[in-house]
């Protein structure tokens, strides 16, 4: 626990550092900080993760804060762990990715700041036990990030896409207070551990149900499950790409953290409940992955693309609930441990995709994909990252992402000899989607890198891009080292997730309800190694049978057409437009099309876009009802002091009768 | 032994299955056809000729070819073949199975779309749709087989899925039916696509190679029937039944497999490429069987309970 405040202290230190010195050094001396900081963070984490000790700390705080326990366990350990790496990609990169911005006139200090402090907040977040602390640090995060994502605030749909970011975290903080009020007031406490204790027998179940639902939808909104998500396609896209990057790859998995936090706390909520959760994290599965392969907006494909893998986690957590409810600790532990496993590999391959798509924004200053292409060639190390990181995060072995997913099918396979049917329906009926979730992110994902980094480029703009510098391509060959490491070595994964699934689901004796499957994930790490290296033999004995064959270079076939432009590739829209048209029915689509007329036709035009159907049947309603019953009540907001004045003594005097007369 | 016979039938199938598919359609069409090894000499010659390379392309262009050959052979070394016996078995291995075929495919498109044809493209777009509306059905056969038998590998499934109740044969059959329907979707067969036609645009699978020359294209043409054969196998190794030795396994399993080869060559000599507005219904119809399936297998577990 000592290196841990070391390392918190020296994120400060860098904090105030940082504003000292001038413009150009700032993104040096954040990401000299943040690499000692985190590791002197990770010190106690590692400890924790493999000997299963925890570290307590309590302390007294003022009234009404009382008595605040702070807690390093195994499951605090993981989340700490996740945002420590993150934390340091992060600073290293973007110390290159803000150069852009240097002598501007923009606020590069402020930014700075605010990233640090947003480092700080969320690494505190996993070890405070207390429920009223956790929700203050809870909004420093939140509003640290806000600061973040309006970097670029004279743009106004960068400005617009923040003030959205910020209501959408209140309506979460909102729903986070309420959640926990109802526990206090039951509990008499706002420490975790009292919670624990009044709500783990099983008493209270109507309101511990409510209050996990309060809390769950609060949490989930900073996740991003469905039908929350919309935050993340309008906030990702907006803020600078190492802030997107951290959001998308760390900050979110903190809603993960609330969820599973609650589950441990309360203990396992209804069956209703689990299976609600568990619709939900499938519904924004799919959901999140059909809009991803329709964005025409790298970032915005891969915000979708965060839902989506939001839902694969909360398909695994889902998993687990379920037989926690049914009694079943093996399919609890295995379910956990894959929700686990993808969360880890999500926050390297996502910060690595977002970092990918900085780099390329930072060349050519666009993210539409109709207009890029053929970058490969330009930024062979960004391209190469990236395309690890795709295959990484379509789950393809012998990458990490493969790893997760595989356990949570096997969790659901694991099902059976659990008494009820409808356990085995909705099992089978993930299982299924789960696995049409994975093909459709081939199609994604394929789409992506193809448009961005395949083929020849098809804007001229972006024919004079070239690699970005060392501290951006750095982070990026380190995550996708990692991406593959974690494809070979899964039992390593296994290893650092088996003590915090132990502790969430309750199980005692911890190693031995794993070792069914490490067997196969001993296999399947000797096939990755062999795959990998069966495609270098293949390679080889290509480059051996080629070598006094020279190769000729000539045009690519056109079908007989030989004076192609690179305007007639295949662009994004019309990559995912067979697949969009089988999926039209869940879709709102709006195709416009002027068509070829007459003998002598002048142009043809073809647009489509595709609206969220979430956010124009759930949010915008939401939010004009609001505005609606806001401006009825505006008399009160009449501009003079002396009401407002008034306003305070009544309240000061009604609670004051409420107090005397309750 | 077992081994040795089943990387040699790794090796050669995937030539002769092209070559028994070539000759039933010469056959039909009044044709002598060419030599039942014929596939396998023209993979020979590919691998003796230099290359034509497009000027668009980047490295991956280069590796795509070998990484999904890569990819494949790594598959195949899961699925159970003569006897109901592959040569790695692991609990959970048809997952595997599927993300390394799924890889292999990922790494064809991308090279595709390196070359920068619009027609590649339009093969590249092709081939991810409809293989991922393959991908349910098969996961949903293979969870409801794995509940019914109990087991979590291919090997052991098959080998349980024969004793697991008075519907077994039903289970049987329609799963045939539904893994025959993939190997039409993801082999690139009638009438899912064209392998023969002569016009890039109605093309699926072959366009997507056009651009590829020399050794790689032998990897290419060689990846796409050992893809063929290893579902053409694993129909076969389910219709084997269980317990009757190695020999008889392998005559069986030779029998099943030569049997669909020729029923392919037969379907691909009588009917027409559908249009591809219709594919994603006939692809769909896998994941229909599949439900079919698990219905059954819901009302065998039920009464267990």
């Amino acid at each position: 626990m000592n290196f841990f405040f070391i390392g918190i202290a020296i994120y400060l230190l860098t904090a105030v550092l940082s504003m000292m010195v001038k413009e150009s050094r700032k993104g040096l001396v954040t990401a000299c900080g943040t690499l000692p900081g985190g590791i002197a963070v990770l010190i106690p984490c590692v400890k924790s993760l493999l000997t299963g000790k925890a570290y307590p700390l309590s302390f007294t705080a003022n009234y009404p804060i009382g008595q605040v326990h702070l807690l390093l366990d195994p499951f605090a350990a993981f989340f700490v762990m996740v945002i420590a790496i993150g934390s340091i990609f992060c600073a290293m990169y973007g110390s290159g990715y803000m150069k852009q911005y240097h002598g501007k006139g923009k606020a590069v200090s402020a930014h700075f700041f605010f990233l640090i402090c947003l480092f700080v907040a969320m690494l505190l977040l996993p070890v405070i036990r207390n429920a009223i602390v956790f929700l203050i640090v809870w909004e420093i995060m939140s509003l640290s990030s806000f600061f973040l994502v309006i970097f670029e605030s004279e743009k106004k749909e960068v400005f617009d896409a923040g003030i959205f970011y910020l209501i959408m975290m209140h309506v979460s903080v909102i729903l986070l207070m309420a959640g926990f009020l109802v526990l206090i007031r039951i509990a008499g406490s706002a420490d975790f551990a009292d919670f624990h204790n009044v709500f783990q027998a099983g008493a209270y179940r109507f309101t511990s149900d409510l209050a996990f639902v309060l809390l769950a939808a609060g949490f989930g909104i900073k996740a991003g499950f469905l039908p929350l998500h919309s935050w993340l396609p309008e906030a990702h896209p907006a803020a600078p790409s190492h802030v997107s990057g951290l959001m998308s790859g760390v900050m979110i998995k903190l809603g993960i953290f609330g969820i599973l936090l609650m589950i441990m706390v309360l203990g396992v909520p209804s069956l209703w409940v689990c299976y609600t959760f568990t619709a939900m994290a499938v519904l924004s599965a799919l959901a999140g992955i059909f809009y991803a392969s329709a964005q025409d907006d790298v970032k915005r494909a891969l915000a979708y693309s965060s839902v989506e893998n939001i839902g694969i986690i909360g398909i695994g957590i889902g998993v687990a609930m379920l037989g926690m409810a049914y009694k079943s600790p093996v399919t609890a532990m295995i379910g956990l441990s894959g929700a686990l496993i993808h969360l880890l590999n999500h926050s390297i391959f996502k910060g690595l995709l977002f970092y990918g798509a900085g780099a390329v924004y930072m060349q050519t200053h666009t993210r539409n994909l109709n207009s890029l292409g053929g970058l490969f060639k330009q930024m062979p190390k960004t391209g190469a990252a990236f395309l690890i990181g795709s295959l990484a995060i379509c789950g393809l072995p012998p990458f990490n992402g493969f790893i997760g997913k595989f356990i949570i099918y096997y969790s659901m396979l694991s099902c059976k000899g659990i008494n009820g049917e409808s356990l085995l329906i909705a099992a089978i009926a993930s299982f299924a989607l789960l696995a049409f979730v994975g093909a459709v992110s081939v199609i994604c994902f394929t789409r992506l890198f193809s448009t961005v980094f395949m083929g020849t480029s098809r804007d001229r703009h972006i024919e004079s891009a070239v690699e970005v510098p060392f501290a951006m391509t750095f982070p990026m060959t380190l995550m996708a080292a990692l991406c593959i490491a974690g494809g070979i070595l899964p039992l390593v994964l296994l290893r650092i997730v088996e003590f915090p699934a132990a502790i969430i689901t309750g199980g005692k004796n911890v190693p031995g309800i794993t070792a069914e499957f490490h067997d196969p994930l001993y296999v399947i790490s000797m096939i990755s190694a062999g795959l990998i290296l069966l495609t270098i033999l293949l390679f080889a004995l290509r480059l051996k049978l080629l070598r006094h064959r020279p190769a000729s270079v000539s045009g690519t076939w056109g079908c007989g057409y030989d004076n192609p432009s690179s305007r007639i590739q295949y662009t994004a829209s019309s990559f995912s437009m067979p697949f969009l048209d089988v999926i039209k029915p869940v879709m709102q689509r709006e195709d416009t099309a002027v068509g070829v007329k007459g003998l002598f036709p002048l142009k043809a035009v073809f647009n489509f876009s595709v609206k969220d159907i979430f956010e124009t049947v759930i949010i915008r309603p939401l939010g004009q009802g609001t505005v609606f019953l806001l401006t009825k009540l505006s008399w009160i907001q009449d501009g003079h002091m002396q009401h407002y004045l008034f306003y305070g003594i009544a309240f000061l005097i009604l609670s004051l009768i409420w107090i005397i007369f309750w | 032994m077992k081994i040795l016979i089943t990387v040699l039938m790794i090796i050669f199938f995937p030539f002769l299955i092209s070559g028994m598919i070539r000759r039933v359609k010469s056959v039909w069409g009044g044709r002598k056809g060419p030599s039942l090894i014929q596939p396998f000499f023209d993979f020979s010659r590919l691998m003796k000729k230099s290359e034509v390379i497009s000027r668009t392309v980047s490295p991956v262009f280069l590796i795509a070819p070998s990484a999904s050959l890569a990819a494949t052979i790594c598959a195949a070394m899961l699925v159970p073949m003569a006897g109901k016996s592959a040569i790695l078995s692991f609990n959970g291995d048809f997952i595997m199975f599927c993300y390394l075929l799924a890889l292999g495919k990922f790494m064809l498109v991308v090279s595709a779309m390196d070359t920068g044809s619009s027609f590649e493209g339009m093969g590249s777009s092709r081939e991810v749709t409809f293989s991922a509306l393959a991908e349910p059905g098969f996961f949903i056969i293979m969870g409801s087989f794995a509940w019914i038998s109990g087991c979590k590998s291919f090997e052991s499934i098959f080998q349980a899925i024969y004793n697991s109740g008075p519907a077994s044969g039903l289970l049987i059959l329609l799963a045939i039916i539904g893994l025959f329907i993939m190997l039409l979707t993801e082999g690139g067969r009638l009438p899912v696509d064209d392998p023969e036609t002569h016009l890039e645009l109605t093309m699926i699978h072959e366009v997507m190679v056009l651009d590829n020359s020399g050794p790689d294209l032998g990897f290419i043409l060689y990846g796409a029937a050992l893809k063929v054969f290893l579902i053409a196998s694993l129909i076969a190794s389910l219709a084997t039944p269980t317990g009757i030795g190695f020999v008889p396994g392998l005559i069986i399993f030779t029998a099943v497999v030569t049997a669909e080869a020729v029923f392919i060559g037969f379907l691909e000599s009588v009917m027409a490429r559908m249009r591809m507005t219709h594919i994603p219904q006939f692809v769909f119809m896998i994941t229909a069987l599949a439900i079919i399936i698990f219905f059954i297998v819901m009302m065998e577990l039920g009464k267990a309970l």
